[in-house]
């Protein structure tokens, strides 16, 4: 693309343009006089003033304050196009983030871009499967051997093979019977995996998922000891139906909505430009439009 | 049906008798009788199966009872997540920080208390979205400008004057109507996520008196938005006395039906305020305040990242634990030096002693408190794993000279506070029988709840007449400390002819974090000539160790390796557990007692933070930690 292309396509280029143009017509309706810019204050800028003074002194202003008030206003007015006439935004850091900020508020999808209906939350639902799956989740009960019981001379793993071999040996059996004392839960109703791990660590819970149903195994280690187990009820992780969990993948949907609309309208904003970047460690030279 | 008061407490008096015999007839014809705000429940008798019936509490629940999001206005001069996020962040969803880090948490929480600041509520969003109406008072206006355009020291330095107007006599802004929007929007927003069962969002605010001083307390309400929408948060532009706090509590409750709590926090940063014995006007206590106190504050948040409250080395000379997480140089805003006349009023041990001297001349025991930890976190990140450490504030969110950083400025640069000195702390355990929010207000209404700095290791305490060894063999070691005594925050008295107070104590490691090098029992006494004293019991410990020449159990080790932050469980045990009778018991003194769990020394988050950014720290700068559990007490008092 030629130099005088992508000069034509520079924003602050359109900018003097513009400027260069206002002030032809300008000079020219003034017939020749020096051009001077103006700052009208209307009536209804008077009022706003009044109104947040007396908003913030809950009294109205006199007559000397409003003219300051309006002093002030002028002020402002007339250091802030200076400033910008000297491209003193420009190069502010924090002036360029609040613009930015102001353009991404802009940007907010209007509420009705927002309502999703039950063909949109299916196929979003059915693209993003692994986030919605329900964890599988067990109810267990568990005797625990201490490796620390001091009571007792004899290992911890042959103790738990005899123990597990009286659990196998009948119904007769009544696992509170066994095993040493703990804080842990002897029953565990059914709970994610993750809620397991949160008590009993993260490698006992993976275990658990490959032992079998309605059987004492083990022994299972954890960092307390060992436990022998018997899992009493299994529900292998599940996609569940948009009925179940609507509100969630609503919830996840706005968000990716509302993220996907405002990467188009950057985008939209973003193929005006042409973006030069300057060489990386090495990287080829990039030029022209990187996408 | 709403009771006044007082009469409500006579009939409570008058007829605890008829109650606890109500309650054993309900329990004889099979009806299940769940614990409530005054305490647990008598027992169920014993099934056959012995899960079957069973009407106590069987699993703790972890939260925060302290956090702060964008909405505080002090949190919001530097952190950009609101409230939302916050919730998603305890629940256990990644999030993304201030910085634009990913951050999660190791494992979910079950609760949380969004505490922002009362003062100014929801102001600091508006601010900084340039809200007309702010930005029209002056001073809204240069705070905007400065936290919007002003440079680094600009902001840290604006944000710091905000914090300094949470203690002004007047809002530097006011706006009933935008304070009221945000607190609605806050309780809406908790209802949302509060998920019965799963995750419960208890709605709160914190009333900031006296910043500079920090006799501040979290609000927590029982109910949900509807009863919470009946007022908005006191603030101490309001009133700077607790005492009025506890009167518009009252007052609250009698008009709207709502019930509440209060939890004071960092005593040790008071100078001397927390715990006085005296009204704030500096008169002599009354009966009818101390009374107050005890009923709304019936917890305090005695560990949290501003430094641990449960007791001070020169007050508990002889206790070699007692140094952990120390903040001691001056009162909050580094004002004020500190001076050794003011620990006594400023910690929690020193304050349950003077609560038996105080209850013996007033009939009422103001500071007879359970024990909570939190994190003051104004992050919106519920985030003190040592490895997984978020900071005090978000100008000290992880980036590689945080430590080295200011958390809070003073005038006097000694008294400046240093990011390395923050304390990776603390959260709270609560035994409820479900995860609700009723169960969980009326657990903590009942104390039986204890504190730790992080990690989430399960502790039980009951205390009894009748407690021998063979209760501590037991496979379900709750079922004979439910039967046959009362848990933590509860009450003993009349000890039998001959009988001492025995103690069933117990803990589990968490999984995650180090072994359990003890358990000791704390116990703080009143003696005939109006005297405290206190002492430190080794009640069960790891690896077989013998007590030294002055009876004490020598150190456990340790084997952090700091440079590589790791450390081996080869030493410590996952479990303890062990009943203790009290060797000294006077059936005639009035005390307390309360477990203390130590864990083995662990990585503290400073030598994470060095080995991650490959940082050295000069030699002040803690590198390891023994964690540690306080549960709330057990209290004695004589017959009669």
């Amino acid at each position: 693309m030629s130099f005088l292309s992508r000069l034509l396509r520079e924003p602050l280029v359109h900018f003097i343009l513009i400027g260069a143009a206002v002030f032809a017509v300008y000079a020219l309706v003034r017939g020749g006089e020096e051009a001077r810019d103006r700052i009208v204050v209307t009536e209804g800028r008077v009022a706003q003033l009044a109104q947040i003074f007396t908003k913030t002194w809950q009294q109205p202003p006199t007559k000397k304050e409003l003219r300051g008030l309006i002093d002030a206003y002028v002020k402002e007015e007339i250091y802030y196009r200076e400033a910008v006439a000297l491209g003193l935004d420009r190069d502010d850091t924090l002036i360029r983030r609040r613009m930015q900020q102001k353009m991404e508020f802009l940007t907010e999808p209007a509420d009705d871009l927002l309502k999703a209906g039950d063909a949109e939350l299916e196929a979003f639902l059915e693209a993003n499967r692994e986030d919605f799956r329900a964890e599988p989740r067990l109810a267990f009960t568990q005797v625990f051997v201490s490796p620390e019981n001091k009571n007792e001379d004899e290992p911890a793993e042959s103790r738990a093979a005899k123990f597990l071999a009286a659990l196998r040996s009948g119904p007769g059996m009544v696992s509170s019977d066994l095993g040493d004392p703990t804080l842990l839960p002897a029953t565990v109703p059914l709970s994610s995996t993750k809620m397991i791990a949160r008590d009993f660590g993260d490698a006992f819970a993976e275990a658990l998922l490959s032992l079998p149903k309605d059987e004492w195994s083990g022994p299972v280690p954890s960092p307390f000891g060992l436990h022998l187990v018997r899992v009493t009820e299994r529900f292998d992780g599940r996609d569940p139906p948009l009925a179940d969990i609507r509100d969630a993948v609503e919830q996840k949907w706005r968000t990716w909505k509302r993220e996907q609309f405002q990467d188009e309208v950057f985008n939209s904003l973003r193929a005006k430009y042409d973006v030069v970047l300057p060489t990386l460690d090495g990287d080829a030279k990039q030029t022209g439009s990187v996408p | 049906m709403r009771m006044p008061l007082l009469i409500s407490c006579l009939i409570a008096t008058l007829s605890g008798s008829a109650l606890l015999a109500a309650q054993q007839s309900a329990a004889e014809e099979g009806v299940i009788q769940l614990p409530t705000k005054e305490g647990v429940a008598k027992v169920a008798p014993p099934q056959f199966s012995p899960y079957a019936g069973r009407n106590f509490p069987t699993r703790v629940f972890w939260g925060d009872t302290h956090l702060h999001t964008a909405v505080s206005v002090d949190a919001g001069t530097m952190n950009r997540i609101g409230q939302e996020d916050a919730y998603r962040f305890a629940r256990g969803e990644e999030i993304t920080t201030t910085h634009g880090l990913r951050a999660k948490l190791s494992r979910p929480l079950d609760f949380l208390v969004i505490s922002d600041h009362a003062e100014m509520y929801g102001l600091m969003p508006q601010l900084l979205n340039g809200d007309r109406e702010i930005l029209s008072n002056e001073t809204g206006k240069r705070w905007h400008d400065a936290l919007t355009k002003g440079d680094d020291q600009k902001k840290f330095d604006t944000a710091m004057e905000i914090v300094g107007s949470l203690s002004g006599d007047e809002p530097p802004i006011k706006s009933d109507s935008a304070v009221k929007n945000a607190w609605q929007n806050y309780t809406a927003l908790a209802d949302k996520y509060n998920d019965p069962g799963v995750f419960t969002a208890l709605i709160g605010y914190e009333w900031t008196a006296i910043g500079g001083y920090n006799l501040h307390r979290n609000v927590i309400f029982r109910g949900d938005a509807s009863v919470a929408n009946r007022t908005v948060p006191f603030s101490q532009y309001d009133s700077k006395n607790p005492e009025d706090l506890w009167k518009h509590l009252a007052a609250v409750e009698d008009k709207t039906g709502a019930e509440l709590l209060a939890i004071p926090h960092n005593g040790n940063l008071s100078n001397g305020r927390m715990f006085t014995v005296e009204t704030f006007d500096g008169k002599p206590l009354t009966k009818d305040l101390a009374s107050m106190r005890a009923q709304y504050e019936p917890l305090v948040e005695v560990t949290q990242i501003k430094g641990d409250g449960e007791t001070h080395p020169l007050l508990s000379p002889n206790d070699e634990f007692a140094d952990y997480e120390t903040w001691d140089k001056s009162n909050l805003n580094g004002t004020e030096a500190k001076t050794a006349d003011m620990l006594q009023w400023e910690y929690a041990r020193q304050a349950l002693k003077n609560g038996l001297l105080l209850e013996k001349e007033l009939g009422i025991n103001p500071f007879k408190f359970g024990m909570v930890g939190s994190t003051d976190s104004h992050t919106s990140m519920t985030a003190v794993e040592e490895e997984n450490f978020f900071g005090k504030h978000s100008g000290v969110e992880p980036e590689p000279h945080r430590w080295e950083h200011v958390v809070i400025e003073a005038p006097d640069p000694n008294f400046t506070v240093k990011g390395w000195q923050q304390a990776a702390s603390g959260y709270a355990g609560v035994w409820a029988t479900e995860n609700t929010r009723e169960a969980i207000f009326d657990a903590m209404k009942r104390k039986e709840t204890y504190a730790t700095t992080g990690p989430r290791m399960i502790v039980r305490f009951f205390g009894g007449f009748n407690f021998t060894d063979e209760d501590a063999k037991t496979r379900l070691p709750a079922s004979a400390g439910y039967a046959k005594g009362v848990p933590m925050g509860g009450d003993l008295t009349n000890a039998p002819e001959g009988k001492a107070a025995t103690f069933l104590v117990a803990a589990a490691k968490d999984p995650y974090s180090g072994n359990l090098d003890r358990i000791q029992i704390v116990k703080g006494w009143l003696n005939e000539d109006g005297k405290t004293e206190g002492k430190v019991y080794d009640v069960v410990w790891s690896d077989g160790r013998r007590p030294t020449g002055d009876g004490k159990i020598p150190p456990v080790g340790n084997t952090v390796d700091v440079e590589s932050a790791t450390w081996s469980n080869s030493i410590g045990e996952p479990e303890l557990i062990a009943v203790w009778e009290d060797p000294d018991f006077d059936p005639n003194k009035r005390a307390f007692y309360y477990a203390r769990v130590i864990e083995i020394p662990t990585p503290r988050w400073t030598a994470y933070e060095a080995k991650r950014f490959n940082i050295d720290m000069p030699d002040e700068v803690p590198m390891t930690t023994q964690e540690r559990a306080y549960t709330s007490p057990i209290w004695y008092t004589p017959a009669g």
